[in-house]
């Protein structure tokens, strides 16, 4: 196991009540990482980058916390997944829909990779993730900041101790994934929000 | 918390009358579909609304109606819809976030605060959120809207992943159950803080998530993560097991996923599941994907306000991995204290709301 190390602070809008207002970052990752940067093939989904270029951040900043799959079980029983996509995955569905309205038949494959959740599912399951499983259309500018909103809702509401959120878009493809941690667990003293930050 | 207001809209037409007369005694409302083609797929019968419906201008008037019935006003003194959040679901797609945006624009709220987009428990988990905002006493109120409408695309993807029965019947938990059928569904909820001077109609008593970490679509076969989501549930509201009445289960007929609800049900009851009443509405309103959890957790409220359970339609005969007591033939009297509202969905992702009666 990768020792839980502070990357970064982050204030968090937590609910007053929660007792505690902030989370901390344990790991970070971005897709592309560079101009040469490369998507690996996840098995079993076709046409589309969506699911690949999730997997692949998630994959990323797993692996600069927990090293190889699965995780470590103190931290797999309540780590959450949460994805968040302003428009999903585009391509899958509208193959689907003008394939189906011309008359066609979508291909199979298509069937479960057209939710955001199903990638989600493959992650989870390789790294042994059981917290809850999650995807949203943020409505704001920042997307990446309305899904560590929404994990700091199941930290402070005792849902999940460790939040995997990852945005993720196409066209152009970009991704990124931060593993948020409650400081409670880690053991870390992180300054408190003040109000006007929630 | 408090259930002060919702609104639904179904194959039943709009309104709670409407699901209580039609959807609870077990007539089924699937029908041959004729908003899009369906020559080439293996299923051609879905439970839709009439018409060409609009998704936002559906979700525009289930918001309307759920607020009026919960005493919001469009502008108060206090602009209430402005300060509430209004937490929506729906497939995600290039027009999910503008839906949502007018959604909200034409109903009074500020903007909409998300769109949850988590398949089948999308419903479920912005009404958990919800809960969870106004319990930590981040907001007094909060108003969820979701909305589903069969079209061409979603019809044509769970045709061609073999996921619609090809006898055009949903049969939760039944021996011979085939698949799903898909079925419109729009509905809003409001929720409110105890101590608001709303006149409560339920109670949230809790809410629950787990994940399987299983597999992309199936359920982990031994119902693990969907037993762990509903004793989260009762363990939020302080309550054993055997306080439950009833159990409105995601059941959505096929094999694998009623055998694991049947599985999870048996480790949260135990041998105490042979005393609790199950049906899956989505025998007779199809089930609504994003909208189906905010669906039925209107027909949960509905079930614990109206005194009778509503029947589990299509069974045939008894599964031996379905044990439970179903309820069958017709609605079943019954006034259960608290009533727990399951949904599973892709991905792994289990969600459990508990029902308590007002």
């Amino acid at each position: 196991m990768t020792a839980p190390e502070l990357v970064d602070r982050l204030l968090l809008p937590v609910p007053s009540g929660a007792g505690e207002d902030a989370a901390i970052v344990l790991a970070k990752a971005q897709w592309p990482d560079s101009d040469a940067d490369t998507l690996t093939p996840v098995a079993g989904f076709v046409l589309s980058t969506f699911s690949p270029l999730v997997a692949e951040v998630a994959e990323r900043c797993l692996r600069a916390r927990y090293g190889e799959p699965p995780a470590v079980p103190e931290h797999a029983g309540s780590t959450a997944l949460v994805l968040a996509s302003a428009r999903g995955d585009m391509t899958t569905n509208e193959a689907a829909r003008d394939t189906a309205e011309a008359g066609g038949r979508v291909p199979p494959l298509l069937f479960y990779q057209s939710n955001p959740n199903a990638v989600l599912g493959w992650i989870a399951a390789r790294w042994e993730l059981d917290g809850p499983v999650l995807s949203i259309a943020p409505t704001g500018e920042d997307p990446l900041a309305d899904g560590q909103h929404v994990a700091g809702l199941l930290m402070a509401d005792g849902e999940a101790a460790e939040v995997l959120v990852i945005a993720a878009e196409l066209d152009p493809d970009r991704a990124e994934a931060v593993l948020l941690g409650s400081h409670r667990k880690a053991g870390l003293i992180v300054p408190t929000a003040t109000e006007g930050q929630r | 918390m408090l259930v002060t207001g919702f609104a639904v809209r179904s194959a039943f037409g709009a309104g709670e009358d409407a699901l209580l007369d039609g959807g609870f005694g077990g007539a089924a409302a699937f029908g041959p579909v004729d908003r899009f083609g369906v020559l080439r797929c293996r299923t051609s019968v879905a439970a839709t609304l009439p018409g060409a419906p609009v998704l936002a201008d559906e979700l525009a008037a289930v918001v309307e109606e759920a607020c009026a019935m919960a005493g919001l006003p469009r502008l108060g003194v206090d602009r209430v819809r402005a300060a509430s959040p209004l937490l929506l679901a729906a497939h995600a797609g290039r027009e999910t976030v503008d839906t949502a945006t007018e959604v909200a624009a034409r109903t009074g709220f500020r903007r909409p605060d998300r769109v949850y987009t988590a398949a089948c428990v999308a419903a479920s988990s912005a009404v958990a959120d919800a809960a969870a905002s106004i319990a930590a006493g981040r907001v007094d109120r909060a108003v969820v809207a979701a909305g589903f409408l069969v079209d061409a695309g979603t019809f044509g993807l769970f045709d061609s992943g073999r996921a619609l029965a090809r006898d055009g019947v949903v049969r939760p938990f039944s021996a011979g159950r085939q698949g799903i059928l898909l079925g419109d569904a729009v509905a809003a909820v409001v929720l409110e803080a105890v101590g608001t001077p709303a006149t409560p109609l339920a109670r949230l008593a809790g809410w629950g998530r787990a994940g399987d970490a299983y597999h992309v679509c199936q359920p982990r076969p031994d119902g693990t993560g969907l037993a762990r989501a509903a004793t989260a549930a009762l363990d939020r509201a302080g309550l054993p097991a055997a306080a439950v009445g009833y159990v409105n289960a995601n059941g959505t007929g096929t094999p694998a996923s009623d055998a694991a609800e049947s599985a999870a049900l048996r480790l949260l009851f135990g041998a105490g599941l042979d005393r609790v009443p199950v049906s899956s509405t989505k025998s007779v309103h199809g089930h609504a994907l994003e909208a189906s959890a905010l669906l039925e957790l209107v027909i949960t409220v509905l079930a614990v306000r109206a005194g009778r359970l509503p029947v589990n339609a299509g069974w045939l005969a008894a599964d031996p991995g379905c044990p439970l007591d179903l309820v069958l033939d017709e609605p079943r009297p019954a006034r259960p204290e608290y009533a727990l509202s399951l949904n599973a969905a892709f991905g792994g992702a289990n969600t459990a709301l508990l029902v308590g009666a007002a």
